[in-house]
Parts: C-alpha cells; sequence; structure tokens
C-alpha cells in the first residue's frame, strides 16, 4: 500500500498534534474514520490511477507517430485506449477531485469535525480499492479491448472466448466503482443537508460546496443506472439472455441509451466539482469577492438536473429516430448557458480585484482558456448536422479532453496546489509550480488543438492505422502529449519535494476567507480546537497579511 | 434549404475552408460546412472577447504594494441576467440552422436510386439489385501506409451515378459498424438487427474516401472503402461489366478466385496453410481430409462439407476455431461452385480443371 508508506514517512515534529500525526501505524490509516485521512488516501490513489491512465496514453500517442505500425500491435493499441479511457474516467476523474479533495475539505468548509458517515466514507474508499483491483485484472488478463463504453454487441459477443473474464472484471469493477460514488455522494448530500454550523445557510455556503453537492446529486441519482446496466452486459454475456444482442433478440441501441443515461450525467461529475474549485482559485486570489454567487451556485444545480435530458446527443447517428435527435439537441442547447454564466462570473470576478499570481491562479487562468474552448466546441457537436460530420471522430476526441483534462484535470492541480499547504502543512517551491502550469497548458493544446483540423477533415477516432496526410497533426498531437506529461510529471515532483523540503505552511497563505483556512494547516483531528465563526465566505476585507507568519489573519 | 441561412456572407469572410473540410461533394455538404463556419466565428467572437477580458484584467488589477482597495459589485442582477439571456438568441439559430439541415440529411427522398450496404469485421460489402453485383474487399495485410494508392489498392467501391439520389439500406452482420464518407459530410450508424438508411446526392465525378467512425475491433482502421461517383454514362458501363461475373471470369478457379477476395474470405482464411489470428482454417491443407468437428464426428472435407459450411457456417465447426463464420456471404449456386473449384483446384493443382 504506497499510500500509508509515502504519508507515513512524513511526521513533522511540529508541537500541536495534527491528523498526520495523532496516530501512527499501518492500521492507524487503514481503519481510519477521519475524512481527512481518507481524502488523502483518495487522492494518493487517484494519483497513481492518473499516472498509470496517463502511462496508456503516452503509449497511445507514441503508435500513432507514424501512421502504420510503431511500436505496438492492432491488439494492444486497442487495450491501451481501452484502458486509458476506463482508468482514467471511473478510477481518476469521477472520483478524482470529489472523493480526494471533496473528503478533506467538505466539512473543515463546514466547520464540522467529520462527515456525516464516517464508516460509510471508509467503505467508499474500499470500493474503489476492489474496484481497482477488478479493473487491474481486466488488464493482466490482457483482453480488455471494447473501449470504455463497452458497446453492445461488441462488448458481449462470443468473438473470442477467452475475453469473457477480462469484460466481466471490468464491468464488475465498474459495478464496485459505482458504490464508491454512490457512497461518498450520499454521505455529502446529507452532510450538507444536516451539518451546516449555525449562521450557514445555504446561500453562506463557499461555492466549492455547492458544486460538491450538485454532483452528489449526480452520484446518487445516475450511477444505479450504470450499475444495472453492466449486469446486464455480464447477465448476456453469461447466459445468453437477449437484452442488447439482436443474435439473441436484443437492441444493440437500447445499450446506448442505458450507457449514456449515466455517462453523460458523469460528464457533470467530473465538471462540476472542477467548476467549483475555480470559483475558490479566482475569488480567493482575486482577494475579491466572487461575483454573482448565486448565479453561480443556481447554474450548478441547472446543469445537474440538465445533464440527465440530454444523453441522446451522444446518438445522433445511432440509428435512433429523428425526433429524438433534434429533442435532444434542443435540451442540450439550453446547458451552454449555465456553463456561459460561470465563465462571465468568474471574469467579472477579476474586475477591480487585486490579483496575485500564484501557480494555483495560473490553473485557474489556464482553465478559463482550455474550458471556453471545450465549452464552445461542444456547440458544433450539439448542432445536429455539423455533429453528422464529426461524430466519432478526432473533433471529439479533442472536445471531451478540452472538457475533462483542460478543465477537469487543470482544476485538480490547480486546487491541490491551492489547498497543499492545509492537506499537507507544508508550502510547495512556487517557481516549479508555475512551470508546471506552464507545461500543461502549452503540452495540452499542443495536443489536442490539431485534433480539431484532423476531426473536421474527416479523421476518424480509435483508429490504429491512419492515411498519411493526417501524419503531420499526429506528430504535434504526440509531442504535444509529452509535454504535458512532463508538466504533470513536474507538477508531483514539486508536490512530494515539499513533504520533505517545504516551508511550514501559515494557517492562511493565500488569504481566503472561507473556513478551511481558520483551521491549522494540518488540521487536527477534530480540525477546529473550538467551533470557528461563520462570516460571509468570500468577504477578504476582513483579512490582513501578517509579515511574521507569512500568512493571513483575521481582522474581526 | 433554409432561408434564413447566412451562407453567402459566410462565404466572404476568409476562412480557408479547404484548410479545415475534406472537398465538398455532396449537396448538402455546403450545409454543414456554413453552419461549421458561423459556429466557428460566433466561437470565436466569444473567446477573443473573454480572452481579452481575463488578459486586460490580469495586467490592470494585478496586485501592487500600497495599491488602495477598489470598490467593486459583487452581483448586477441586470448584466448577469443579460448575458443569460441574450447569447441564448445565438443558441436557438444554431439549432435551428442544425435542425432544418438534418431533417433534409436524414428525410429519404422518394425516388432514389437504391443499394445495400452491409458492414462485417472488417470490411463492406456493396450490393447492388440483390446481389447482382456485389464488391467487396478491405485494405490488404501488406499495405504500406504511407502510401495511399497501396492502402486503397484493395477497397470495396461503391460506384454511383453523379447528381442522382442514392439510398443506401444498410445492416451490420455482426457488431456496430458506421458508414462515413467526409466529402459528402455524411455519416450513419451501421447496426445488426435492424436496417439504417443514409442518402446523398454526390454532385461531382471523382473518388471520395469512406471510412468506418464506429469502433468494431482488430481492423477497425483497415476497413476503408471509396465511392467512386462517374457519369451516367461510365456509370452504366461499369454496372454492365461488373454484372455478368461469368463474362468477367470465364474462368471457374478465376471466378471463385474473385469470390474469396471480393466476399470476405480472406479476413479469416489464408491461401497458404497458415491460421490468421481469430480467424478460420486455411483453405489450404484440408481438402480431402478429415476435419475435427465440435462435438460431432469428423467429417471429410469435400465439396458437400464446403458447401454446408458457406451456408449454414454454424452446423460443423472445425474444431479448435471460433462460431465466427456468418452466414449468406455466398448464396448463389453458381457462386458456390465456383468457390468450391477454386479451394479444390488450390490444393490439387496439378489436375485439370474442367469447366463446370
Amino acid at each position: 500500500m504506497a499510500t500509508v508508506d509515502t504519508t507515513t514517512t512524513y511526521s513533522p515534529d511540529s508541537k500541536p498534534v495534527n491528523y498526520l500525526t495523532q496516530s501512527h501505524g499501518f492500521l492507524s490509516w487503514a481503519m481510519t474514520l477521519d475524512h481527512k485521512r481518507i481524502g488523502v488516501m483518495y487522492l494518493v490513489a487517484t494519483s497513481v490511477a492518473f499516472l498509470l491512465g496517463g502511462t496508456f496514453a503516452i503509449l497511445l500517442r507514441t503508435e500513432l507517430w507514424a501512421p502504420g505500425h510503431t511500436i505496438v500491435s492492432h491488439d494492444t493499441y486497442n487495450q491501451l485506449f481501452t484502458l486509458h479511457g476506463a482508468v482514467m474516467v471511473f478510477l481518476f476523474i469521477i472520483p478524482g477531485i470529489p472523493a480526494a479533495l471533496g473528503n478533506f475539505m467538505l466539512p473543515i468548509m463546514l466547520g464540522a469535525k467529520d462527515v456525516a458517515f464516517p464508516r460509510l466514507n471508509l467503505a467508499s474508499f474500499y470500493f474503489w480499492c476492489v474496484g481497482a483491483l477488478f479493473f487491474l485484472s481486466a488488464l493482466l488478463l490482457t483482453g480488455l479491448d471494447t473501449g470504455w463504453t463497452f458497446y453492445t454487441p461488441y462488448s458481449t459477443t462470443e468473438y473470442n472466448t477467452s475475453k469473457d473474464e477480462a469484460i466481466i472484471a471490468a464491468t464488475m469493477g465498474v459495478f464496485v466503482l459505482g458504490f464508491s460514488s454512490i457512497f461518498t455522494g450520499l454521505n455529502f448530500l446529507v452532510t450538507i443537508h444536516t451539518m451546516r454550523p449555525p449562521g450557514m445557510g445555504w446561500f453562506h455556503m463557499p461555492l466549492f460546496l455547492w458544486a460538491t453537492y450538485s454532483t452528489a446529486l449526480i452520484q446518487v441519482l445516475a450511477t444505479p443506472v450504470l450499475a444495472i446496466t453492466v449486469l446486464l452486459i455480464i447477465v448476456e454475456r453469461l447466459m445468453g439472455i437477449g437484452i442488447f444482442n439482436p443474435v439473441y433478440g436484443g437492441d444493440p441501441v437500447l445499450y446506448q441509451h442505458f450507457f449514456w443515461f449515466y455517462s453523460h450525467p458523469a460528464v457533470y461529475i467530473m465538471i462540476l466539482p472542477a467548476f467549483g474549485v475555480i470559483s475558490e482559485l479566482i475569488s480567493v486570489n482575486c482577494h475579491r469577492h466572487i461575483f454573482g454567487y448565486r448565479f453561480i451556485a443556481y447554474s450548478s444545480v441547472a446543469i445537474a438536473l440538465l445533464g440527465f435530458l440530454v444523453w441522446g446527443h451522444h446518438m445522433f447517428t445511432s440509428g435512433q429516430s429523428k425526433i429524438a435527435s433534434v429533442v435532444f439537441s434542443a435540451i442540450t442547447f439550453s446547458i451552454a448557458i449555465p456553463s456561459a454564466v460561470k465563465i462571465f462570473n468568474w471574469l467579472a470576478t477579476m474586475y477591480k480585484a487585486s490579483i496575485s499570481f500564484n501557480a494555483p491562479f495560473l490553473y485557474a487562468l489556464s482553465f478559463m482558456f482550455l474550458f471556453t474552448i471545450g465549452g464552445l466546441t461542444g456547440l458544433f457537436l450539439s448542432t445536429l448536422n455539423t455533429d453528422v460530420h464529426l461524430h466519432d471522430t478526432y473533433f471529439v476526441v479533442a472536445h471531451f479532453h478540452y472538457v475533462m483534462v483542460g478543465g477537469s484535470l487543470t482544476a485538480f492541480f490547480g486546487g491541490l496546489f491551492h489547498w497543499w499547504p492545509k492537506i499537507s502543512g507544508k508550502m510547495y517551491s512556487e517557481f516549479p509550480a508555475k512551470v508546471s502550469a506552464f507545461l500543461v497548458f502549452i503540452g495540452f493544446n499542443l495536443t489536442f488543438f490539431p485534433q480539431f483540423v484532423m476531426g473536421t477533415r474527416g479523421m476518424p477516432r480509435r483508429y490504429y492505422n491512419y492515411l498519411p496526410e493526417f501524419q503531420s497533426f499526429h506528430q504535434w498531437s504526440t509531442i504535444g502529449a509529452y509535454v504535458l506529461g512532463l508538466g504533470a510529471i513536474v507538477a508531483f515532483a514539486t508536490l512530494v519535494h515539499s513533504m520533505f523540503r517545504g516551508k511550514k505552511a501559515p494557517t492562511n497563505p493565500w488569504g481566503g476567507a472561507s473556513l478551511e483556512w481558520q483551521c491549522p494547516s494540518p488540521p487536527p483531528l477534530e480540525n477546529f480546537h473550538e467551533a470557528p465563526t461563520v462570516g460571509d465566505c468570500y468577504d477578504y476585507d476582513r483579512l490582513r497579511y501578517d509579515e511574521k507568519t507569512e500568512g493571513y489573519v483575521m481582522t474581526k | 434549404m433554409t432561408n434564413l441561412s447566412l451562407s453567402p456572407i459566410l462565404a466572404a469572410l476568409p476562412w480557408e475552408a479547404d484548410y479545415w473540410f475534406p472537398p465538398q461533394r455532396s449537396t448538402y455538404a455546403h450545409e454543414v460546412d456554413w453552419v461549421y463556419f458561423f459556429i466557428g466565428w460566433v466561437s470565436i467572437f466569444f473567446f477573443v472577447v473573454i480572452m481579452a477580458a481575463m488578459a486586460y484584467f490580469c495586467v490592470k488589477y494585478r496586485r501592487r504594494p500600497g495599491q488602495p482597495k477598489l470598490k467593486y459589485p459583487t452581483h448586477h442582477s441586470g448584466l448577469e441576467i443579460a448575458w443569460s439571456i441574450l447569447p441564448s438568441f445565438l443558441l436557438v439559430y444554431m439549432f435551428y440552422a442544425g435542425f432544418i439541415s438534418f431533417m433534409d440529411m436524414r428525410s429519404m427522398p422518394d425516388e432514389a436510386y437504391n443499394i445495400v450496404v452491409n458492414g462485417q469485421k472488417w470490411f463492406w460489402q456493396f450490393s447492388y439489385d440483390n446481389g447482382k453485383i456485389i464488391e467487396s474487399g478491405s485494405v490488404a495485410n501488406d499495405a504500406n501506409w504511407n502510401d495511399k494508392k497501396s492502402i486503397f489498392a484493395k477497397v470495396p467501391r461503391l460506384h454511383v451515378p453523379v447528381n442522382t439520389d442514392i439510398v443506401l439500406t444498410m445492416n451490420a452482420k455482426d457488431v456496430l459498424h458506421s458508414f462515413f464518407i467526409p466529402a459528402f459530410r455524411t455519416k450513419q450508424d451501421v447496426v445488426p438487427g435492424r436496417y439504417t438508411k443514409l442518402w446523398f446526392n454526390a454532385n461531382e465525378v471523382g473518388v471520395y474516401d469512406v471510412f468506418c467512425a464506429e469502433y468494431c475491433g482488430d481492423k477497425h482502421s483497415e476497413m476503408l472503402a471509396e465511392v467512386v461517383v462517374e457519369t451516367q454514362e461510365d456509370f452504366d458501363k461499369w454496372y454492365a461489366v461488373a454484372s455478368d461475373l461469368e463474362q468477367r471470369f470465364p474462368d471457374p478457379v478465376k471466378r471463385g478466385e474473385y469470390l474469396y477476395s471480393s466476399r470476405g474470405c480472406t479476413q479469416c482464411h489464408s491461401l497458404d496453410g497458415s491460421t490468421k489470428p481469430n480467424g478460420g482454417p486455411s483453405f489450404l491443407g484440408w481438402w480431402g481430409k478429415e476435419v475435427p468437428v465440435d462435438g460431432q464426428a469428423p467429417v471429410k472435407m469435400d465439396e458437400n462439407y464446403v458447401r454446408e459450411s458457406i451456408l449454414n457456417p454454424m452446423a460443423k465447426v472445425h474444431t479448435g476455431f471460433g462460431k465466427i463464420m456468418p452466414a449468406g456471404l455466398i448464396t448463389k449456386d453458381k457462386e458456390i461452385d465456383a468457390l468450391i473449384t477454386f479451394i479444390r483446384n488450390l490444393n490439387q493443382p496439378s489436375k485439370t480443371e474442367t469447366k463446370k
């Protein structure tokens, strides 16, 4: 368990006991009910998943350097993109921000001691581990090549029976991870409903909590559908009961409806917490009250709810009825509004601000740039006729990476740097952190922008070989992937380095006004020694910079 | 199609349309392109405005020592309502433009030339007039991927007359595929167990790429084809020759070889005794021998066994190979005879073949 090793080696001899030094040994972590330790375990685990998924991506991009065979075979390539997608989506992005950063921050932002159900929280982590083990077994059985979408009848045909185990292992993995996700979501919903401190009404919560709340809503409502769907795949594959495979009298398009009914809302599971992080990063580093709090809060909930009604936009060319496509297209456009509202509000927050350019803020700027492109290119795909041309091409690949990587991953890094002093009690070095933000930004654009052109020109996705005319785009993309990978490594190295060499972090290094900046860094087991006073979490006028501690202190 | 088309205005803007798109070769291609560029310009406008504001604020409002606190608003309902509602007019227009053109692309013309398309791992098959002509094939295993000619050397060709409404009725034999012609800006998934349709009207003579766009396994990227758009005269000439196999290939061995390479046998059955990955037994080496059969007594590989295996592949499956062969690849007696002749000749080349 790498989780325990990396964190127990770090034990600062700071005088007040904190959650890291409270108790020692393997079991003190493995059996902990402390939301902060569970958050840290999630952080380490999802980061490992990210590095694994990233390695697959680097291999994929290397294979695509030349039009024909480069380093791996057809079959290996297909397994690589399947595992890249599945690991990144199910093991990293979905749990990444909510379960790692959310777990750590949510109770502290509420001034609470822990989440409502600490045992369920630990169970959620172990379900994640079991789910990940199923995924890894699929990897070791080397046969899973269905794509992360498990489209039927490809995933349920017996064309190669030795693949049964791989598909069952992976779908069981999805099933178990679904429970992990539901547990976390349920926990957050109940915690936010019941454990807000006196004086903190719904509209006094930090926006990160609104985002987490909306995410939790989707997790609880949508995940069961995915769980049932993957069970049906197993049932069809093992028992030959016709659900999705026409050979047994099923319908493959039905599967796509079931799958996207979860997986489209899941896109918002990935991006909503990122919105929450960005609202915090921008407001804190602008030292200025967030602009249009209510609009941002409502837009999160609106996105969560509308997200349930747009799944059919993945299926404009699937053979679903034209009328269904038209309706889904119309509803999809409506979801562009709340997303745009957020961008405008963040922008307005910067107006007449007093901006500190630290690494988290650079990540937030990078997010604004990349997510705006991701959002705008979504318009090409929600428009019916252009989607017919662009569907299943690299345009789609570029679009969703701009949203998920340019959006969620950038926000994850930004949030991680932002809250790192609180989590680890150490300050990271600013320069390499900024370099990482720069490399991720440059590498990302270099990787994915050429893919918009390629897709428009008709390059289909999931292609092992490709026509020679696309080669230069692919090569830019591959170079970009290496730069992006380097940026991610620099980011993690900066954080790991700070654990050993970092300066001790003050309580409030950035000048945040929400409650997590009022408890010590790192927090003690019970988070607050005495109940914190709840004020406006975006009122920065109450703060003053203190030279002695190199942090901010409350003045009133 | 639409009265509200911005097409002429956009055409005047300095877009290098050729840079972004493949050539525009169907009647509805320009509809897709102008909507694409319309959304593109709107996106660029908003992106530039947002980024410019962001950059300006970053410079102007950067933190400086001794800078007095500026008074700022924490919300402004009028402004926020405005920027929520005003852009939605543009969105409604985008939806409308896409909708009109989509209905056109997806409503089948009443009178059209019909071609049946079959997709299966990993080749396309085009069938004219109930199988009078069947064109099929895929990228050769030894194709040079740096050379477009070599890639497309053995792919099937969908011959169609220019300026004619063509309807493709499509079905998949095994898993999902998707028929994608970038030059026509159209695409439709090909689904097992149901028929899907696609129509186009090609407006310029030429040869255009066809891709499979829905992931279908190992050789998904080799499932290519070409649309050959030709004048009605050329099309008729091609049709006359292509529809008469016996005239095209008087020698049944040659006819069998053509069937072998055009009906998909080549995907799974080698001619040199080797076994293709996830494939079936080679056509070389088993003729006249006892073949072990799953769950049944061995059977001699002869004319009757080959015939049965083509018409009903699951009846006697060669032990050690998957139950993967689809039925219906070849159904006509004369063609089965020719293929059998080809296989027999492959195994016993010394004997002189006589015409059937």
